[in-house]
C-alpha cells in the first residue's frame, strides 16, 4: 500500500496543508537532513503544518500510511532528534504565537514553535520571565525545550523545564488530541517527541528580578579542588547561576587560559553591576560551544556527575587536555571531543563509574542510543505503547 | 569561512527574513549549508536584505551576508536574473518593466536587475 501512496505523497501533503507548506525540492532536504548535531540524515518530504488541525490530520494520514514523522523545533538538539532516516519532518515553527499571559497566575499559554528569546522578550513588559534559560534561547522553540527537558544557565536556582509546566496540550501517534496536567505531564517532558507532538503548553513563569550582578573567579589547573569548594560555598548562598570554563575551553574563547568560575547573584553583590557589562560576559559564554565545535571539536557531551566525584572528572579532563564547560551548579559538564575519538567512550565509561548520567540535559536521540539505562529504555517502550504504539512520531529516537 | 560553520543555528535569531518566512532553508544557517554544499537556488539568494544581524549573532564571525553578495554577483555573472528576464519579457509584451498597469497606476512591486 506504502508504494500506491508513495508515488504523490506531496500531493497528500499539499491537500492537507496547502500548496507552498510541504517540499520535496533538493535544497529543502537537504538543509533539513541535519541539525546542530552535524549528524547527517535523509528526509523524505518537509511540511510546515500551520495549525493543530492540520497535524491532527497529517498525523492520521501518516499512521493509515505507516509514514514515519519526525518533529523539528528550531533544531538546535545536539543528538539528531531532529534527523531524518528517510522520514517525513514535521517542522512546527508557524506554531508561533503567544496566545494568552495572566498575569495574575503568573502563567502563559504558548504554542509549541515560540522561540524563548521572543517569549521572554514579550514577558518583559510585564516584569515577568520564564526562567529555564538554555544558551541556546536566542534559537530555541518551547516545544523543543518541553521535549528535550533543558537545563538552563540558572538551573541551581530554576531547576528544568519540567518544573515550569503546568499543562500540555498534545497529538499523540494515534491521532488522539490530549490535553495532559499533572504527573502526567512527566510523559512527555523529556521524552524527545516519542509520546506525541506537543502542540502547545501553559507555563509557569516567575518575577523578573529588579537587579543583578557578576562575578568572575580564576583558577589554575593545581587549584581545581579549591575551585569544587568555592562551587560548594556560592550553592549554600543562594546565587542564581555558576558556569565553569576549563583552561582549554577559555583559551578557545578567547579569555586567560585558566579555569572560570561565573557566578551570578539577583543582587549588586557581584563585581559586574552595568547590564551591558553582564549581557557582553554571558554572550560570551553562550557562544564557547559554537566557538568549540568550529575548532574540530565536533563532539559535545554533556554528563552529569555528583558534586563530591566532580573532582577526578575534572582532573580526567585536565590530563587529557579536552576543553569543557558546564553548568557546574547542578553538575552538568560539557567536555568536547573530536568526532570518533576514542576518549568519548573512556569518559562514558568514567562517568558510569563515578556514578553520574550519561546525559544531563541534551537527551538521547540518535547518538546515544546504545548507551541508554535499561529502565528509562522500560520506562519508554511502555509509553511507546500508550502513546504512539505504530512508532509513527520519531520513531528512531532513543530506542 | 563556511567550514567554520557547526550548525549551531544562533545565527536564526533576529533574522528578519526567517522571522516572517520561518522556514529553515531561507534562515540565515539554511543559506549557510546550502551555500557549503553548493545547492543554494536563486529564489534563496534573493531573501537576504543584508542587515547584518546573523553575522553579528555568530560566534565565529562568519559573514553571511559578505556571502551572499559574493554569489548573488557570480549569478549575475552567469546568467541573467530570474527577475530581469521577467523586466525583459513584460518590455517585450507590455513595453514597460512592470507588467500589465492601466492608465495611471503604480506598480505594486518595484525592482532593478
Ligand atoms: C549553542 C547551543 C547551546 C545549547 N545550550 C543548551 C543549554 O544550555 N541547555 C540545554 O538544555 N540545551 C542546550 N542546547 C541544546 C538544545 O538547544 C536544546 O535541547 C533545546 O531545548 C532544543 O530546542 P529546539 O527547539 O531547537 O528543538 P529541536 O532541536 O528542534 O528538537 C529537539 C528534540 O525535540 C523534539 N521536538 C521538538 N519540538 C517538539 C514538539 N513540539 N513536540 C514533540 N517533540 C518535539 C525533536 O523531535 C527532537 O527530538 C544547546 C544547543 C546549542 C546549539
Ligand atoms: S553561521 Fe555561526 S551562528 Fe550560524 S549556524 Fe553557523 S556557526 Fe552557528
Ligand atoms: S543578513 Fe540576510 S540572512 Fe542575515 S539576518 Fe539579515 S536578512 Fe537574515
Amino acid at each position: 500500500m506504502e508504494k500506491g501512496w508513495n508515488l504523490n505523497l506531496i500531493n497528500w501533503f499539499e491537500r492537507i496543508v496547502g500548496k507552498g507548506n510541504v517540499s520535496e525540492e533538493e535544497i529543502d532536504k537537504l538543509v533539513y537532513s541535519t541539525d546542530a548535531s552535524q549528524i547527517k540524515g535523509e528526509t523524505r518530504l518537509v511540511v510546515w503544518p500551520k495549525n493543530a488541525e492540520e497535524i491532527h490530520k497529517i498525523v492520521l494520514f501518516a499512521k493509515r500510511n505507516k509514514t514515519n514523522l519526525v518533529i523539528r523545533g528550531a533544531g538546535t538538539g545536539l543528538v539528531g532528534g531532529c534527523v531524518p532516516k528517510n522520514e517525513v519532518i514535521m517542522d512546527l515553527s508557524k506554531l508561533n504565537k503567544i496566545l494568552n499571559t495572566s498575569e495574575y497566575e503568573r502563567s502563559v499559554i504558548v504554542q509549541a514553535g515560540v522561540v524563548l528569546n521572543n517569549l521572554n522578550l514579550r514577558l518583559k513588559k510585564l516584569k515577568l520571565f520564564f526562567p529555564v534559560i538554555p544558551s541556546s534561547h536566542k534559537a530555541c522553540t518551547i516545544g523543543g525545550m518541553i521535549a528535550t527537558n533543558a537545563v538552563g544557565i540558572r538551573a541551581i536556582k530554576y531547576g528544568r523545564v519540567e518544573d515550569w509546566v503546568k499543562a500540555l496540550e498534545i497529538i499523540d501517534g494515534t491521532g488522539r488530541l490530549r490535553r495532559i496536567k499533572g504527573e502526567e505531564i512527566k510523559d512527555f517532558c523529556g521524552k524527545e517527541g516519542t509520546t506525541g507532538i506537543i502542540l502547545r503548553a501553559k507555563l509557569k513563569l516567575n518575577d523578573l528580578p529588579e537587579k543583578r550582578s557578576l562575578d568572575i573567579f580564576k583558577f589554575e589547573d593545581e587549584e581545581l579542588e579549591e575551585l569544587i569548594e568555592k562551587v560548594r560555598e556560592l550553592k549554600d548562598e543562594g546565587v542564581s547561576a555558576i558556569e565553569f570554563i576549563n583552561a582549554g575551553a577559555a583559551k578557545i574563547a578567547g579569555l586567560e587560559e585558566l579555569n572560570h568560575l561565573i557566578i551570578e547573584y539577583e543582587d549588586f553583590r557581584g563585581e559586574f553591576k552595568e547590564e551591558n557589562e553582564i549581557e557582553k560576559i554571558w554572550k560570551m559564554r553562550e557562544g564557547i560551544l559554537t566557538k568549540i565545535n568550529s575548532k574540530e571539536y565536533s563532539v559535545s557531551e554533556d554528563p552529569k556527575l555528583p558534586l563530591d566525584k566532580l573532582i577526578d572528572f575534572l582532573y580526567w579532563l585536565k590530563n587529557n587536555n579536552i576543553p569543557a564547560f558546564g553548568h557546574i551548579g547542578v553538575g552538568i559538564i560539557h567536555p568536547h571531543f573530536k568526532r570518533n575519538s576514542e576518549k568519548i567512550e573512556e569518559m562514558f565509561e568514567i562517568v558510569k563509574k563515578l556514578n553520574g548520567e550519561i546525559s544531563g540535559e541534551h537527551g538521547i536521540g540518535l547518538l546515544k542510543k546504545k548507551h541508554v539505562n535499561p529502565e528509562v529504555l522500560k520506562e519508554i517502550k511502555e509509553l511507546k505503547e500508550k502513546y504512539n504504539p505504530d512508532n509513527i512520531i520519531n520513531g528512531g529516537k532513543i530506542c | 569561512m563556511l567550514e567554520e560553520c557547526s550548525l549551531c543555528g544562533l545565527c536564526k535569531a533576529n533574522c528578519p527574513i526567517f522571522d516572517v518566512l520561518l522556514k529553515e532553508t531561507d534562515s540565515p544557517r539554511g543559506k549557510i549549508f546550502s551555500l557549503k554544499k553548493d545547492v543554494i537556488t536563486e529564489d534563496v539568494l534573493e531573501k537576504c536584505s543584508l542587515c547584518n544581524s546573523c553575522k553579528l549573532n555568530c560566534p565565529v564571525d562568519i559573514d553571511l551576508p559578505s556571502l551572499i553578495r559574493e554569489a548573488r554577483k557570480k549569478l549575475l555573472e552567469e546568467k541573467e536574473s530570474e527577475r530581469n528576464r521577467k523586466m525583459i519579457n513584460n518590455i517585450r509584451k507590455f513595453g514597460n518593466p512592470f507588467g500589465e498597469l492601466q492608465e495611471g497606476e503604480t506598480p505594486e512591486e518595484l525592482y532593478c536587475c
